[in-house]
C-alpha cells in the first residue's frame, strides 16, 4: 500500500508525461530512488529577454505536500528581481502563503515561468534587479 | 460479599498500558502484548468487582457466578420488588440484564439496562494490542482483540478500522469494507486525525474485494474455456474418425502404402477447420479480457486534492467537490478557501455530493480495478 502522497506525485508524473505545458522542459523525480526531490527544466518564454534560455529548478516536497506547498529554487542563475541570485530563492505567494493544495508541481512551475515575464517589483530577493526595473519603468 | 475494586487495580492497569506503549514505540511487540495483556487482566478483574457492587447496590443478597456456556446465571433478590430474582442471565458482554422475578401476581420478566460493560477504557486496551497483533501479522488475534474492542466500545473507531484491515488481510473482503465504512463515520463524527489511512485502508479492501472477484471470474471464463475446446476437440475426432470409418478396411491398410489423396484431403481439410474454431475462441476469449484491462478513470471522480477516487465527496459553495478528509485537512493546514476558486469556505459551508457519491459506487462496481487507481 503506497501512501496518498507517493500516490499523487506518480499521479502528477503521469499527468506532466501525458500532457507536459510548453516552456516547461522537463518535469521529473532527480532520482529513481528518492519521489521527494524532483528537477524541472524552464525554457525562456518567447519574445522576452529570457527567450531561448534554460533554467534549471530543483523541487524538494515536503512530506507534507500538498498541504504545504513545495520548495523550489533556481539552479541556473538568473537575474530577476525576484529571484535571489545567488541561492535560487523564489518569491512568488503561491509558493509560500498563497498556496493551495489543488496547485501542482507543474502548474507551480508554470507559475514560475510567468513571473519571469511579470516581475514583481514590490517583493524584492534581488535589490540589483529590483532597482532597474524601478528605474526602467520610471524612465517609461 | 461484594469487595471494592481497588484503586490500585485500576492504577495497575494504566500503568501497564503505558508501559506497553513505550514497548509499542521501541517495535517491541510481543513485550508489549504482554503488558496490554495485563493491564486487560488487571482492568477486567476491576470491572468485575465495581459490577457485582452494582448488582449490590440493589441489595442483591447472594450471587452465584457461574459460566453457563456464554451466559453467566446468577440468582438475587430485587429488595424493592420484594420478589425474589430466579433467574437472571447476563450476556458476558452487553448492556443488559433479563431477570425473572417471582411476585404475587407471578412470574415477571424484567429487562435491567446498565451501562456497566461499556467501558471505552478497557476497549483501547484491546484495541493497542491488536495494533500490536497486527505489526506481528497475527490476523486472526487481531479479530478476535478487535471484536472484543467493539463491544465495550461500540463507537471505537480503531477497533472497526482494525478489524477492517485484518478482515482485508484475511481475504474476508465483505467484512471488510463494512467495517471500515463503519470505522469512517465513526471517524467523521469524532474528528481524528487519522482520516486519510482509514480512506486508505478502504480503497485497499475495496481493491483486495475486486481481485478475489475477478480470480473467480477468471477461473469460470478458464474453465469454461477448457470446456469448449474439449466439445470442438471431440466432434474433431468424431468427423476423423467418420472418413477413416467409411473406408474398407483393405483399403485402409492400403492406404498406409498408397496415399489416398482425396482421403488425405478430406483429413485435412477438417483438422484446419477445427484448428480454426479453437484459435477464433481463443481470440474472443482474450478479447474479452483485454476489456476488463485497465482504463481511465473519468476526471471527475477524482479528488482535485489527494487526485484519488473519491469516497465521501462534498461540494463547496463554489459548487467544486472535494473528498471530505482532505478538504477539512486543508482547511486546518492552509486556510479556510476553497482550494480551487480561492473563494471563502469552511466545513459549514460543506454539502454531501449524494449523486456524484452513487455515480462512483456504480462506477467502482463495474470497474473495480479503479479503487486504486
Amino acid at each position: 500500500m503506497t501512501d496518498t502522497l507517493t500516490r499523487r506525485l506518480i499521479k502528477e508524473l503521469m499527468e506532466f508525461r501525458k500532457d507536459p505545458a510548453p516552456d516547461l522542459k522537463d518535469l521529473t523525480p532527480e532520482k529513481e530512488d528518492d519521489i521527494l526531490v524532483w528537477k524541472a527544466i524552464l525554457e525562456g518564454e518567447r519574445d522576452t529577454p529570457y527567450e531561448g534560455g534554460q533554467w534549471k529548478l530543483r523541487i524538494n516536497i515536503p512530506r507534507n505536500y500538498p498541504m504545504a506547498p513545495p520548495n523550489i529554487k533556481f539552479m541556473t542563475k538568473i537575474c530577476h528581481p525576484n529571484i535571489h541570485f545567488k541561492s535560487g530563492e523564489i518569491c512568488l505567494d503561491v509558493l509560500k502563503n498563497a498556496w493551495s493544495p489543488a496547485w501542482t508541481l507543474q502548474s507551480a512551475c508554470i507559475a514560475i515561468r510567468l513571473l519571469l515575464s511579470n516581475p514583481e517589483p514590490s517583493s524584492p530577493l534581488n535589490c540589483d534587479a529590483d532597482a532597474e526595473t524601478r528605474w526602467a519603468t520610471n524612465l517609461l | 460479599m461484594s469487595t471494592q475494586p481497588t484503586p490500585n487495580q485500576v492504577h495497575a492497569a494504566e500503568v501497564h498500558k503505558t508501559r506497553g506503549n513505550a514497548y509499542f514505540s521501541a517495535r517491541d511487540y510481543d513485550a508489549a502484548i504482554k503488558e496490554y495483556t495485563a493491564a486487560i487482566k488487571e482492568k477486567l478483574e476491576a470491572m468485575r468487582k465495581s459490577e457485582s457492587n452494582k448488582v449490590g447496590g440493589m441489595r442483591v443478597k447472594h450471587i452465584m457466578i457461574r459460566p453457563l456456556s456464554k451466559f453467566l446465571l446468577a440468582a438475587a433478590w430485587i429488595p424493592h420488588q420484594h420478589a425474589h430474582v430466579l433467574f437472571l442471565s447476563l450476556p458476558s458482554v452487553s448492556l443488559c440484564f433479563t431477570y425473572v422475578y417471582a411476585t404475587s401476581r407471578g412470574l415477571q420478566l424484567c429487562n435491567l439496562s446498565f451501562q456497566i460493560n461499556q467501558n471505552p477504557a478497557v476497549s483501547v486496551y484491546f484495541t493497542n494490542r491488536a495494533l500490536c497483533y497486527l505489526k506481528l501479522k497475527k490476523y486472526d488475534h487481531v479479530i478476535a482483540d478487535c471484536e472484543k474492542a467493539n463491544k465495550f466500545d461500540p463507537k471505537s473507531v480503531k477497533g472497526h478500522y482494525l478489524l477492517g484491515q485484518a478482515f482485508t488481510e484475511k481475504l474476508r473482503t465483505d467484512e471488510a469494507v463494512n467495517e471500515l465504512e463503519q470505522a469512517y463515520e465513526l471517524a467523521v463524527k469524532a474528528n481524528v486525525t487519522y482520516l486519510g489511512d482509514i480512506i486508505q485502508a478502504l480503497l485497499n479492501a475495496r481493491k483486495k474485494k475486486w481481485e478475489q472477484s475477478e480470480r473467480e471470474r477468471d477461473k469460470r471464463e478458464s474453465d469454461l474455456l477448457k470446456y469448449l475446446k474439449g466439445l470442438i476437440n471431440t466432434e474433431r475426432e468424431r468427423q476423423l474418425q467418420k472418413v477413416l470409418a467409411g473406408k474398407n478396411p483393405v483399403a485402409a491398410t492400403f492406404s498406409k502404402f498408397v496415399s489416398n489423396s482425396t482421403d488425405v484431403d478430406r483429413l485435412d481439410a477438417i483438422n484446419k477447420a477445427h484448428d480454426e474454431k479453437l484459435s477464433a475462441l481463443e481470440q474472443v476469449f482474450a478479447q474479452a479480457d483485454e476489456n476488463m484491462g485497465p482504463r481511465e478513470v473519468p476526471e471527475y471522480f477524482l479528488d482535485k486534492i489527494s487526485f484519488n477516487v473519491i469516497h465521501d465527496p462534498v461540494i463547496t459553495p463554489s459548487g467544486i467537490t472535494y473528498e471530505r478528509a482532505h478538504l477539512n485537512e486543508h482547511f486546518r493546514k492552509i486556510g479556510h478557501f476553497d482550494p480551487l476558486s480561492r473563494k471563502e469556505c469552511s466545513d459549514k459551508d460543506l454539502y454531501p455530493n449524494l449523486a456524484l457519491k452513487e455515480a462512483i459506487e456504480d462506477f467502482l462496481k463495474k470497474n473495480g480495478w479503479a479503487v486504486d487507481y
